[in-house]
């Protein structure tokens, strides 16, 4: 094997190893969630500690999100301080997603350089009141199709499928005419 | 016009039949080649199945791709029957006698395929027991469901109506075929002795047919086009969608019929019955379409061009001058204009070659421009999708979809060529009746009476 290949070889394992002892270097570690709030704000305070020496995690950057039907949405985002601590607040006016009136709020730990990807998640009593099932009127957009749309398209295509029945009698006599005598 | 002798009509009888249930070497190939490609898409789709629509390249752009392309083709083509036996009818045209079976067989290969093709697109085939226990009635998924089957359901009987004098012709003069064919034609012709009731009862219930089965095919098709036009989508949001479709259709329609005319006059050797007459008309016929088709065209294309809104722009410059730019002018110039000058001379209309060598460019030019209606559209949506993979916002179609179209391409083509296996392909009784009422000259057919010696393929 040439000189050089050898040398390439070293440093691609050289850089792989370094690039996983980079990933190992990064910390473990902890989300604690805290709740309050005023008249149009939820407070969030998200402390965040690592968990080997259980000190409090500065500098780590942390996005809420409030899960939805579809995906997560992003509420906020904030770094910590050095107390481990971010603040962030986000609108009251979230609807429950449940019949229990309750909205979950997400903290994530995403792609961070000092500290593996983890997440946090707590459960909150939505402000705003569950709607009420209320059946919606009849209309091409709504669950449930206008008569006038029920009616035509029924109509329509009972009228054609009653003449193919006619048609296909008419065959039927065409059959018993074959024992019939011709005046 | 006095009747015909009765050696005469026996022996232009035996003609067509002759090639019931007969095999030519050239057919035979036909067959097996087509046959071969259906097998390939039946493996293709096995694999679809088994594996999901993620072996297509069918995403969350281009989430209708060959396959409903197709669906558009093959409804546009199921028109023919409608224009032969309906259209044709009611404008008085006697010349269309020789050709309603074969538009006919045509109309229901289409129609029975056009039913596949949705089916193929949705990936699991039960998705349709539940489209039909639970659709939306208010979705025109649903309406061109119940209406792609009404029609397939009258296109067999107006298939089987007028085939019925001829089931009788069969089972009293081929009394030399298998038992079991024998038994089914008696089964099939319903007693038919050729009484004037039965005769009345007959035409009665073609003319029910003819009348109905007009608005349900110019339904399909509308149909069709509401799928598309209904949804708030650059290019696809006009009002000018089921005339344009409709037209398409009759268009395409009426080149494939040219096309298989033309074989079957000389595969089958009937050319006393598929004259340069009947190729001349029906030249006029698609003249004209393609010319309305054309001017449609304009409308649809050039009018949004002048106005250069900001959601079409993009697709618009797709077409004009993008990734779809050749095969757009190509369906423009060498699928509209081009045939339309050919059609436009009478020497040219005149000449098989000419028209036939038309209608391919115009057979060719719609077929890719079902494609153009539906992917270039669905690249470019009003709203789109943040942060999409590049896989998600191309459609370069996979193998898989490659194969499963070729192969229902392969299988409208064989269906039509079974069909005139047990079946003649001219309605004999209907081609003598007019004959002896109106002479050969206004049906079209050349020398059937006067041609003594006709060479038999049953002789």
């Amino acid at each position: 094997m040439q000189a050089n290949k050898i040398y390439g070889i070293i440093f691609l394992s050289f850089l792989l190893t370094t690039t996983v002892a980079a990933q190992d270097e990064k910390l473990n570690g902890n989300i604690a969630l805290q709740m309050s709030s005023n008249d149009s704000m939820y407070v969030v305070a998200a402390t965040v500690t690592n968990i080997a020496t259980q000190q409090p995690a500065k500098d780590v950057e942390l996005t809420f999100y409030v899960q939805r039907t579809f995906g997560l949405m992003k509420v906020a985002d904030g770094t910590t301080d050095s107390t481990g601590i971010v603040t962030a607040e986000f609108p009251s006016d979230i609807r429950g997603h449940d019949s229990s009136n309750n909205f979950i709020l997400i903290a994530k730990v995403e792609e961070s350089d000092v500290m593996k990807d983890t997440a946090f998640q707590v459960t909150i009593q939505s402000k705003l009141p569950f709607p009420k099932d209320k059946p919606l009127p009849r209309s091409i957009a709504g669950a449930h199709a206008p008569w006038w749309l029920i009616i035509a398209f029924i109509a329509a295509v009972g009228a054609v499928w009653l003449l193919f029945v006619y048609v296909l009698y008419l065959v039927y006599r065409i059959k018993k005419a074959s024992m019939e005598v011709i005046s | 016009m006095e009747k015909l002798n009765p050696e005469i009509r026996n022996q232009i009888e035996n003609e067509l039949l002759g090639t019931v249930g007969r095999r030519y070497r050239q057919e035979t190939f036909w067959v097996i080649f087509l046959g071969v490609i259906c097998i390939g898409g039946t493996v293709a789709w096995i694999i679809q199945l088994r594996k999901g629509l993620g072996v297509t390249a069918m995403r969350d752009y281009v989430s209708w791709g060959l396959y409903i392309s197709l669906l558009f083709f093959f409804v546009g083509v199921s028109l023919i029957g409608a224009l032969v036996s309906c259209v044709l009818r009611m404008s008085g045209a006697k010349w269309r006698y020789p050709l309603i079976r074969i538009a006919e067989a045509v109309t229901l290969s289409a129609i029975f395929f056009a039913g596949f093709m949705p089916i193929l697109d949705m990936g699991r085939p039960e998705r349709l027991y539940f489209l039909i226990t639970n659709g939306r009635i208010q979705s025109p998924i649903l309406w061109d469901v119940v209406a792609i089957a009404t029609y397939f359901i009258g296109s067999v009987i107006y298939f089987y109506l007028p085939l019925i004098p001829d089931l009788a012709i069969m089972r009293d003069k081929l009394t030399d075929a298998p038992k079991w064919r024998r038994k089914l034609w008696r089964w099939l012709s319903m007693g038919w002795e050729d009484n004037l009731l039965q005769r009345r009862l007959l035409k009665k219930a073609m003319l029910i047919l003819c009348i109905v089965i007009l608005p349900v095919a110019i339904s399909v098709h509308t149909i069709s086009a509401w799928l598309i036009a209904f949804t708030l989508r650059p290019g696809w949001n006009s009002t000018i969608m089921g005339p344009y479709f409709v037209f398409g259709a009759l268009m395409a329609g009426t080149a494939i019929m040219i096309l298989i005319i033309a074989k079957l006059r000389h595969g089958y050797r009937l050319e006393h019955y598929l004259t340069p007459k009947h190729f001349n008309n029906l030249a006029k016929i698609l003249l004209a379409l393609t010319a309305f088709y054309l001017y449609l065209n304009i409308n649809k294309y050039g009018v949004p061009a002048y106005k250069m809104a900001k959601e079409e722009r993009a697709v618009l410059e797709d077409l004009f001058y993008g990734k779809h730019a050749f095969f757009f002018w190509f369906t423009q110039i060498a699928g509209l204009v081009i045939p339309i000058v050919i059609l436009s001379f009478k020497r040219f209309r005149q000449s098989i070659k000419w028209v036939v060598a038309a209608s391919v460019m115009v057979l060719l030019g719609a077929l890719i421009n079902r494609y153009l209606i539906v992917v270039p559209n669905m690249l470019h949506p009003f709203v789109p999708i943040q942060h999409a993979q590049h896989g998600y916002a191309t459609y370069n179609p996979t193998l898989i979809e490659w194969a499963i179209t070729a192969s229902s391409l392969a299988g409208f083509v064989l269906l039509i060529i079974l069909l005139f296996k047990p079946f003649p392909v001219i309605t004999m009784w209907e081609v003598t009746e007019e004959v002896e009422k109106r002479g050969e000259k206004e049906i079209g057919v050349e020398n059937i009476i006067t041609h003594q010696n006709i060479p038999t393929h049953a002789s």
